[in-house]
């Protein structure tokens, strides 16, 4: 146990070194270099989900900003429609409102005319009657019919041409 | 007494005959365990989709190797391999005693032949990072009255590194069989599981741990 | 004469007093540091180890001793 041989120290350093040799060729390069490749790996793979995300976003908001374009172009032709129909609609009703007074205007004015007319008709009329009753007073002055009875005629008369 | 004796395993017959120790045939075992089982476990490693063994067998040696980095530090990159290596082998050196091999760092020679490699790199290591004439310099500092001490040091620093190791695992040894003659069943298990297993780890870990330690030391 | 070597022996292995003080005041240190720090308890444990080992070799080294006398002195 406590014997000293230079012999096994000469070989139990040489089976260190040997051993340190064959452990670096057959354990540490393998693994280590498979950790490192996988490290790298996931790297790129990281930088390229990345690369990924960042389009995505960029993509994301040119949607956005189309799609709020859109939805202003939107807005603005129903504005634009409704404004239209508004002011037709306004033309249509003034039209209408025109049209409709001067419908009644006109038939204001048929009207009026119509009264006049039927009023001088109606004078012609009466004046005719007048006339005719008064010459029948007058060619019947001698006949037992009175006044009375001349009277109620012409109003029948007078009563049928109106 | 015999149990603690390390025997000869063979004798090579030149030069009136060469005595081979039986820690060095162990050592071989421990160099061939070790070989076969990395060839076995790094025979088709993957990329993508490694397996349950490989992620094992990555976080082992992955783990290992940053424990060792972190000891050694940025600068003693280089060393790492061997670090790994010699941890590695006093720790399955420490366990072999379970499978009825004398361990080989209870030979007094394996553990001066391990001490002895780690102050040679420690100096290998100060030489190379500062130069010949600033790592003599270095053992002036911090007053010219301490060179002798740090030579000294030079001795002790192995000295207490193959002693530590020798005596931790020796021990263990010693009260190991010293139980197993009181005791022959059921209570080894234990002890068994503290001084074959945690206390050789432990051993191996701080044995690799204070030679980076001394190499941080000097080069920085 | 072997009578002698034992209680040099034991005395030898009186150095494992000093290292079982040694490291019971540094765990018990660093368990009183853990609980006011527990977020640095691997630098701690690290340090711990290190002291560890550094105390216990000096119980080693009595022990070393000790077989020595016995081996070389018998």
């Amino acid at each position: 146990m406590l014997q000293f041989s230079p012999f096994n120290l000469i070989c139990i350093v040489l089976n260190l070194l040997i051993l340190l040799v064959l452990m670096k060729k057959f354990l540490y390069k393998p693994v280590l270099g498979v950790i490192a490749k996988r490290q790298e790996l996931l790297d790129s793979q990281f930088e390229k989900a990345k690369a990924c995300q960042e389009e995505a976003q960029q993509l994301k908001m040119q949607y956005e900003s189309s799609l709020s374009e859109a939805k202003e172009e939107k807005r603005k032709i129903i504005r634009e429609a409704k404004a239209q129909a508004d002011a037709e609609a306004e033309t249509i009703v003034a039209q209408a409102e025109e049209e409709a007074k001067q419908i009644v205007m006109e038939a204001k004015k048929t009207g009026l005319d119509e009264l006049e007319k039927a009023i001088k008709t109606a004078d012609t009329e009466i004046t005719k009657l007048a006339v005719e009753a008064a010459s029948k007073i007058v060619s019947q002055a001698s006949c037992e019919k009175n006044d009375y009875e001349i009277y109620e005629e012409f109003l029948k008369k007078a009563g049928e041409k109106e | 007494m015999e149990e603690l004796n390390c025997e000869t395993a063979f004798t090579i017959p030149i030069f009136g005959g060469i005595d081979v120790g039986e820690s060095v045939v162990v050592s071989w075992i421990i160099m061939a365990v070790l070989v076969l089982l990395s060839i076995v476990l790094t025979r088709n490693l993957k990329v993508e989709n490694p397996g349950k063994g490989q992620l094992l067998l990555e976080m082992a040696v992955g783990g290992l190797h940053g424990m060792v980095n972190g000891m050694v530090g940025e600068k003693g990159k280089r060393y790492v391999p061997y670090l790994m290596t010699v941890l590695v082998y006093i720790g399955f050196a420490n366990v072999i005693g379970l499978f009825g091999f004398k361990p080989p760092t209870k030979d007094l020679t394996v553990t001066i032949a391990l001490a002895g490699m780690s102050i040679v790199l420690i100096e290998f290591a100060g030489i190379r990072e500062k130069g010949t004439k600033k790592w003599l310099k270095s053992f002036a500092e911090p007053v010219a009255i301490m060179t002798p001490f740090n030579i000294l040091e030079i001795l002790i620093k192995p000295l207490s590194l193959c002693m530590r190791l020798f005596g931790n695992v020796l021990g263990a040894f010693v009260i190991m069989e010293l139980i197993k003659i009181m005791v022959p069943i059921a209570l080894p298990v234990p002890f068994s599981l503290y001084f074959d297993i945690f206390d050789g780890l432990i051993q191996a870990y701080v044995f690799v741990f204070l030679t980076s330690l001394f190499i941080k030391e000097a080069i920085e | 004469m072997s009578t002698l070597l034992a209680i040099g022996a034991g005395i030898a292995v009186f150095t494992g007093v000093g290292a079982g003080i040694g490291i019971g005041v540094a765990t018990s240190k660093a368990a009183e540091a853990i609980a006011r720090q527990p977020e640095a308890e691997s630098k701690i444990m690290k340090i711990l180890m290190l002291g560890c080992a550094l105390a216990e070799a000096t119980a080693i080294y009595g022990f070393v001793i000790a077989l020595l006398i016995i081996i070389f002195l018998k």
